[in-house]
């Protein structure tokens, strides 16, 4: 399942819900989606970058 | 008293290290109810190992570079017969007493310091403010409405305030860089791999570094010489290379921070600027990791106490804990880029010069702050100069500006792997020069 999936289904609300044995509504579920969303920028960023600029290519 | 006075002092006799262990507790006793550095004292232990130093001078002999020092430890060091606190103690509550003291504060022990308490932390180091759910705030000795900075707030705060001359702590993303900036003394990030981190609760195991903090340069390097397997030798600052770094590091942030790096570079004649050009990816990176590795490792936890956790890095944790692994990777893979620009910077320049924060100390609760009319977060922000430099593994020392009528900034003295003893020196000719300075002791007891 691609990030985007992930995030427009609430999958990572689920997700965070079965890690932490708490229902969606007692932990501050946008936090989790806000993190998650710029880790994946920043993922995405490099990405962009690391075949070009990796040391050996 | 410095730490070298203090310890030349029990050296010759002109005084004990019981009566120095006597005025620190003294000290703490007084000045904590308001800075609220400390989590836990260790009273009788610190009169146990004075005694010891005491004896040692008595029959004349060397009790050690650091004879009598009290200095205090950030609590997730291990500390020999209580459990490591990690500021977390609801969810390390279970966990067996530690069986012996953490190797830093066994070798400042060995060289005839005395550990005389326990600070306070962001909890699991994941964090730059030190305002702990379970603990509260440490408060900024300059301004106790402020903030400390964190991770290793209260090991800053307590040298700041002079309740103690040495601290320890640790800095994975800037948790020694930023709190020294913000509580305006000295602190050094060591070169990645060179101080043992044995009895220390780990958080990043990518950045995770050790290191100490002073109120003066000779103090900050006589004990990275101690906490060193192989002190450094002396450094000759004669020819040394020194550029400013431009571009990302000059960029969003306060006039007090632009004014400290203007300051110390016009003292070092620093006219050259240099630029990184994936500084901002390196902080991204040095994000991703960071989530990732500080998500695994607490995993297993969240699962089963979560309502334990610091609701303040609990959700940061999952959001680590659930990433997939292809960005790790990708964030790992950027590392040798990254590395490969601060070499060829090296290979122009001894001494790189930044921000240690953008800004000089928040107050505490303070959840955003305006930098070029922008409202940012404080809270991932204070940390923005220090993180790129984290994903390098190179040392670097904070030096603190304190200008008249102005709360603290810190800056950054950056070198190649390996080269404290320059980045030492340099800090100590910049001192000497009336440049940086930890100035009077901002709450006398």
């Amino acid at each position: 399942m691609e990030h985007d999936d992930l995030t427009a289904t609430g999958a990572y609300v689920d997700a965070a819900a079965a890690l932490l044995k708490m229902p969606p509504e007692s932990f501050d579920r946008a936090a989790v989606v806000t993190v998650i969303e710029r880790l994946a920028a920043y993922a995405a960023d490099l990405a962009a970058v690391e075949l070009a600029d990796e040391p050996g290519r | 008293m410095t730490a070298c006075d203090m310890a030349g002092a029990v050296r010759a006799g002109r005084t004990t290290a019981s009566a120095l262990v006597e005025d620190a507790l003294a000290r703490i006793a007084v000045q904590d109810a308001v800075i609220n550095a400390f989590t836990a004292v260790f009273a009788e232990r610190a009169r146990e190992t004075a005694r010891r130093v005491d004896a040692t001078v008595a029959a004349g002999g060397d009790p050690g570079p650091l004879a009598g020092v009290p200095f205090a430890a950030k609590n997730l060091f291990g500390v020999r017969g209580t459990i490591t606190r990690a500021g977390a103690p609801k969810v390390t509550a279970d966990d067996p007493p530690a069986g012996r003291d953490a190797e830093l504060i066994a070798r400042l022990e060995g060289a005839g310091a005395i550990l005389v308490g326990a600070t306070n932390m962001d909890a699991f180091a994941y964090g730059f403010v030190t305002e702990n759910e379970h603990d509260g705030a440490t408060a900024n000795p300059h301004d106790p409405e402020r903030i400390a900075g964190g991770s290793s707030g209260g090991s800053a705060a307590a040298v700041a305030a002079g309740m103690v001359p040495l601290a320890i702590g640790s800095d994975t993303n800037g948790s020694i860089r930023v709190p020294a900036a913000l509580c305006g003394i000295f602190g050094i990030r060591p070169t990645f791999g060179t101080l043992s981190l044995a009895g220390a609760y780990p958080f990043v195991q990518s950045f995770d570094t050790v290191g100490p903090f002073a109120r003066t340069a000779a103090d900050l390097a006589r004990a990275y010489d101690v906490l060193a397997v192989s002190p450094p030798q002396p450094a000759d600052l004669a020819g040394v290379r020194i550029a400013r770094l431009g571009g990302y590091f000059a960029e969003g942030l306060h006039d007090v921070a632009r004014t400290a790096v203007d300051q110390v570079c016009a003292a070092l004649g620093v006219g050259a600027t240099w630029t990184l050009p994936s500084a901002f990816r390196a902080r991204e990176a040095a994000f991703v990791i960071t989530a990732a590795e500080g998500g695994e490792r607490h995993a297993a936890a969240l699962r089963v106490r979560a309502r334990d956790f610091d609701v303040a890095i609990r959700d940061r944790l999952a959001a680590g804990a659930l990433m997939p692994a292809s960005w790790y990777v990708r964030a790992q893979r950027f590392r040798p880029v990254f590395a490969a620009e601060l070499e060829a910077a090296f290979a122009e320049y001894d001494v790189l010069i930044a921000p240690a924060t953008p800004y000089s100390a928040p107050r505490i609760g303070q959840r955003t702050i305006v930098v070029d009319g922008i409202e940012t977060d404080v809270r991932p922000n204070v940390g923005v100069f220090t993180q790129p430099i984290t994903l390098a593994g190179v040392p670097v020392v904070a030096v603190p500006v304190i200008a008249p009528g102005s709360l603290p900034a810190g800056v950054q003295l950056i070198g190649a792997a390996h080269t404290e003893a320059r980045l030492l020196a340099l800090a100590a000719e910049l001192e000497r020069r009336g440049v940086v300075g930890a100035g009077e002791r901002p709450v006398p007891v």
